[in-house]
């Protein structure tokens, strides 16, 4: 194992850490969050520190020529209309409340709750490949 | 609010936060995990095994996690398959559409996370109302 896949792993393992510590693990308090009359607030305030943990470094990540491991960054730059992608972020949140849960989670509960999650994986990535067909074609 | 959800969705955060920060000061690379998930399928030239290293350290930390803390996993939405099946489907049409959130701290971002709300409270009445959910 090279250190650049160790580094990827123990980050993904601070993450599956994180979502089960913040609660994320169990779909009803991610639904919780869109629950008008009774809300729940794990993932707002997961959010909240995620940001104050996150921003500070990355403002300061942002002035180097590289990072540790690498001669360059990998950040791929979108090309998709704003108007596409403010439509992604209201179909995320449809997709969020059916079915409490996000790429990310589902991941995480693959142990927990496989069936679901390997359902869940299947069409998203079914979801993911239609929409680059459609994309395809009108371009 | 119970300080205890305040004090764990802290540490959870942090935890989140320092994943973030690790792979992307030691990789040079954004946690987006739609497109990590999809990387092995995806005909692109560049290494693509740390993404496998990804996905398994995240599966295996769900594992362990749920070994350690079983109270905190357990499943208690009353969510059918068709609704998982549903949910996958508008994730994977959403991810493709938003591709990259986390780079840009940008006005379209936070709009956009307000219709993420919108979109999910919007779709919980609805099932509510129908009596999908109780």
């Amino acid at each position: 194992m090279s250190f650049k896949n160790l580094i990827a792993f123990l980050s993904a393992v601070l993450l599956g850490q994180g979502f089960g510590h913040a609660g994320l693990l169990n779909p009803q308090t991610v639904m919780g969050f869109f629950d008008l009359q009774t809300p729940t607030f794990n993932l707002p305030l997961c959010f909240l520190f995620f940001l104050l943990t996150f921003l500070p470094a990355f403002l300061l990540v942002k002035s180097w020529k590289h990072p540790i491991l690498e001669k360059s960054w990998h950040v791929e730059r979108t090309s998709n209309p704003e108007l596409l992608r403010l439509l992604g972020f209201l179909l995320f949140g449809v997709g969020m409340a059916l079915s409490g849960l996000s790429p990310a989670f589902a991941l995480a509960e693959l142990s927990i709750r496989p069936s679901e999650t390997i359902a869940f994986l299947l069409m998203l990535l079914i979801g993911i490949k239609i929409t680059g067909i459609i994309r395809k074609q009108l371009h | 609010m119970d300080l205890e959800v305040i004090t764990t969705s802290a540490l959870g955060g942090f935890l989140v936060g320092l994943a973030f920060v690790t792979l992307l000061l030691f990789n040079g690379r954004f946690i987006e995990v739609s497109k990590i998930i999809h990387l092995p399928f995806r005909n692109s030239i560049g290494p693509k095994s740390w993404a496998y290293f990804f996905i398994l350290g995240l599966i295996a930390s769900g594992f362990l996690f749920g070994h350690f803390h079983p109270e905190k996993i357990l499943n208690t939405s009353t969510r059918s398959l068709l609704e998982v099946l549903a949910g996958g489907l508008f994730c994977g049409v959403a991810c493709s559409l938003i591709q990259d959130l986390v780079p840009k701290l940008r006005l379209l971002n936070f709009i956009g996370l307000i219709l993420l709300y919108l979109g999910g409270t919007t779709t919980l009445l609805f099932l509510k109302w129908a009596g999908w959910v109780l």
